[in-house]
């Protein structure tokens, strides 16, 4: 098993960080009129095990009884059906929307209004709920909806009134990496708590504590900079944790640490750009940035990769201007079908800019 | 008396699936059950008009109305949370009474299917019941009301809604009833969350609100009026509701936190009000979720940490960083700032300076379409008349006020960063890149507030109008850099 799968926490006062705003949850859902809740925060904050906590403190263990399904929902006016998997236990399910893409909406009306509409399971009470049964416990279930913000906007209106109307069976638990996508009227209906991402402090602190568990001896050096390196991002710091565990034990303070291939495959392709800017080297850029996309990492955040070592290479006089056109082409990227166009043109801007730059400053 | 008693009794019409059925529980408050584990919002939703705050322009014709027993189509427009799904319920309540509710009214929303055909259908199978004959979908008259009716000489008042004196073929000269709802003549269809409605649906809409005058009112909700297309728009009497301003709100609050046993000083509701920008929804949730969370005495600066807004002393980090001209620094306060969460909105939201309580007006512009939380358009409104008044500033937004307010800034140098605040916005909306978006706008205000692009004065506003982005100005490469293309 993974490190980061070994040591997530399950109940809320297990949460290694952040403690207050987790033991202040937990006080909440003890009174069983709670909002619906939005979690919000960076990749690999813990909003996941955030919420598997909330779960087990509302509904008790009969949360973990999981169960895999498939649902096929008819699509209107058509035979086809829109296919999505669920996971569900006795007292809640969780989904991911937009994992159907442009169909979300259908989702959003047929599954989530058909969960929400029927009445909860009264079972709670026979299983004996939670450790400390409170009123109502049980009595409504939750829908969990993962990645709302990618949802359309149409899906996005289309839970509004199904979130006020059955408010007293049913409550959501949302969760997304910003709100700044969400629709104003869906903020409106929630409680939004943010999750930030554990700080460099707080990483270094379950670093040691998993070493400790793992008894393994971790040179302070090592965790310094495998925090450093995993910025700010516990799941990627374990993960390299556990990668140098492999590569070499015992550890030594100055080891490699090893970051994933596509990201050096990245930095390489961005030192190739700032080293050369002609027709030829787009070429060959092109035929990298292919090789990234085929190998199925999300064009944004190749995008975002690139923008990131481009400016951390060039002067710093063209640091404005080349943030303005990454974040201009990547606007592009969001809106248009063809990632790679919108990626090359990016290039092809940074390198003319960097050309044009670079030949003022031989000439003065 | 006994009618009294009895219109309060809920009669569950059979016909009626289990979603009304809910929706009677909440609505009418039968079960103090259901009652504890309902959040606050919903549990203190307006039952009558009366309990609707601050909306006097829209509450006191809707009465007039009330009074006539007679309804125009409605059209209600305004940002969340003002209390347009709950006036229209409550008139609904009011109208017609428990009795008559579930036949007379249907509520058609987002979450229902609502291609064009499915509107005609279901609007002319709703429609077609007209009231004057017996409608199949009116609950067969209660045993006990049965006797009572038989006070009025047979006649079949559930029926026809009570003999009203309002007129109508029914109740023709009828005596005047006990049953104390003017319940009228016609059906009315709720469309809520209209702005989801394509455009060719709202066409058809339009014909179908024509075809069944007679025997229809239809009442429009949305946010943005100016997705409803006008021919339908044209059609309705039209109702804004305004953002709610602070103290307006007071009283309500006032009698949550009584009814709950919540100690919370008029101090810090205010302040909920002011972090929910107006929305009363949002502070209700932000009370509850604070009394729950903090208990005891609660304090403005609780509110303030539960509305995720941006700490003045996190802000500080940035605005510095804006004006240390060094990139690095601000990079890294801008990672640190997305790290911990904070959405890029919220920290633009935070830049743009915002007039108290502003919330996008329901008269945004068209181009909104696709910007749902066109929050800073309105907002840079009204950037070149910065002396807006306003009640004591939430916190946290006072920060970057100083884009306006820094007498050192010069108006060309606000103006550029207030355009590009608002392109950062549109680009946000489109989904594009957190980082890279902030990251780009706060590189050029950098740019701007540290070198800055000093054209003559009186040159002010033009420059900024044109479509390419103002790209640093002193350097005469950049000047040279081809023209943005137009849209
Ligand atoms: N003017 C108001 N008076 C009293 N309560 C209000 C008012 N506005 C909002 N509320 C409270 O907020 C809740 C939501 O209000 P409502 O559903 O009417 O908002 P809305 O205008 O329909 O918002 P949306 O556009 O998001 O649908 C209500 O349950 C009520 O508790
Ligand atoms: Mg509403």
């Amino acid at each position: 098993m993974l490190f980061i799968d070994k040591y997530r926490p399950t109940t809320l006062d297990k949460l290694d960080y952040q403690k207050d705003m987790a033991q202040r949850l937990e006080r909440m859902l003890d009174s069983s009129d709670f909002p619906h809740l939005l979690f919000y925060g960076p990749f690999g904050a813990g909003k996941k095990t955030r919420v598997s906590a909330v779960l087990r403190h509302v509904f008790g263990p009969s949360v973990d009884k999981l169960k895999v399904e498939n649902r096929a929902i008819p699509k209107p006016g058509s035979s086809g059906t829109v296919d999505i998997t669920t996971i569900s236990s006795p007292h809640h399910i969780e989904l991911t929307p937009s994992d159907v893409g442009t169909q979300d909406r259908l989702v959003v009306m047929e599954l989530i209004k058909e969960i929400a509409s029927s009445r909860p399971l009264e079972i709670t009470r026979a299983m004996g709920g939670g450790p400390q049964e409170g009123e109502g416990r049980g009595r409504f279930k939750v829908v969990v909806l993962n990645e709302v913000d990618h949802l359309t906007r149409a899906a996005q209106h289309a839970l509004r009134r199904t979130m006020e109307r059955y408010m007293s069976t049913c409550r959501l638990i949302l969760c997304c990496q910003s709100t700044s996508k969400l629709i104003d009227p869906l903020k409106s209906r929630c409680l939004c708590i943010r999750v930030a991402a554990p700080t460099n402090d707080e990483i270094l602190a379950i670093l040691n504590d998993v070493a400790h568990k793992e008894r393994m001896v971790l040179p302070p050096r090592l965790a310094t900079r495998i925090v450093e390196a995993g910025q700010r991002n516990l799941r990627r710091s374990l993960l390299m944790l556990e990668a140098c565990r492999v590569a070499k034990y015992p550890l030594e303070p100055d080891q490699e640490i090893t970051t994933p291939d596509w990201e050096r495959f990245l930095v390489d392709t961005a030192r190739g750009v700032v080293e050369e800017q002609s027709a030829q080297k787009l070429l060959v850029t092109r035929k990298r940035l292919y090789e990234l996309l085929v190998n199925c990492i999300p064009p944004e955040v190749i995008f975002q990769r690139l923008a990131n070592e481009l400016l951390r290479k060039c002067d710093s006089e063209l640091r404005a201007e080349v943030a303005h056109w990454a974040a201009f082409f990547e606007h592009r990227l969001q809106q248009g079908t063809k990632p790679i166009v919108h990626l090359e043109a990016f290039l092809a801007k940074f390198m003319a800019i960097y050309k044009r730059y670079s030949q003022r400053m031989t000439l003065a | 008396m006994e009618v009294e008693a009895e219109a309060g009794e809920p009669v569950i019409n059979p016909q009626q699936d289990e979603h009304a059925e809910i929706e009677a529980e909440v609505t009418e408050k039968k079960n103090p059950k259901t009652d504890r584990l309902l959040p606050w919002v919903e549990k203190f939703r307006p039952k009558v008009l009366a309990d609707v705050v601050y909306q006097d322009e829209v509450i006191s014709p809707l009465r007039q109305f009330l009074q006539a027993g007679n309804l125009p189509h409605l059209l209600f427009y305004g940002p969340p949370g003002t209390g347009k799904t709950s006036t229209i319920l409550a008139l609904a309540h009011e109208l017609y009474g428990p009795d008559l509710y579930h036949s007379r009214v249907m509520e058609l929303n987002a979450s229902d299917e609502r291609g064009i055909n499915v509107i005609r259908e279901k609007v002319k199978v709703f429609a077609k019941g007209s009231v004057t004959h017996r409608p199949a979908s009116v609950p067969p008259p209660h045993p006990r009301r049965r006797r009572v009716s038989g006070l009025f000489s047979g006649l079949d008042w559930a029926i026809a809604g009570g003999p009203c004196l309002w007129g109508g073929p029914a109740c023709d000269g009828a005596p005047r009833s006990n049953y104390r709802y003017p319940a009228p003549q016609f059906k009315l269809i709720v469309l809520d969350e209209a702005d989801s409605l394509t455009a060719d649906a709202q066409s058809a809409l339009r014909r179908v609100m024509e075809t069944h005058a007679r025997v229809t009112r239809f009442c429009l909700v949305c946010n943005y009026i100016s997705r409803i297309i006008e021919p339908v728009a044209s059609r309705c009497a039209k109702f804004r509701f305004r953002v709610l301003p602070p103290e307006s709100a007071l009283t309500r609050l006032r009698a949550i936190c009584a009814s709950e046993g919540v100690q919370c000083p008029d101090q810090a509701l205010l302040r909920s009000m002011q972090l929910s920008e107006g929305d009363l929804r949002q502070a209700i949730t932000l009370l509850q979720s604070a009394h729950r969370l903090y208990g005891g005495a609660l304090t403005p600066e609780m509110f303030t940490e539960l509305a995720g807004v941006v700490p003045e002393d996190r802000m500080g980090l940035f605005t510095r960083a804006l004006r240390s001209n060094s990139f690095d620094h601000l990079q890294r306060a801008i990672g640190g700032l997305l790290a911990d969460g904070f959405p890029a909105q919220q920290i633009i939201a935070q830049v743009a300076p915002t007039p108290h309580a502003t919330r996008p007006t329901p008269h945004a512009p068209r181009h909104d379409r696709h910007t749902p939380h066109a929050t800073v358009a309105p907002r840079l409104a009204t950037i070149s008349s910065h002396r807006t008044p306003r009640t004591a500033p939430p916190p946290g937004e006072q920060l970057l006020e100083w884009v306006v307010e820094d007498p050192e800034l010069s108006d060309v140098k606000k103006a550029d960063i207030a355009y590009r605040i608002a392109q950062t916005e549109k680009a946000l909306a489109d989904g594009a890149s957190e980082e890279l978006q902030i990251g780009a706008l706060g590189a050029a205000a950098m740019e701007t507030i540290c070198l800055g692009a000093r054209p003559a004065p009186g040159a002010a506003i033009t420059t900024t109008t044109t479509v390419a982005p103002a790209l640093p100005q002193p350097r005469p490469a950049a000047a040279g850099a081809p023209r943005r293309p137009a849209k």
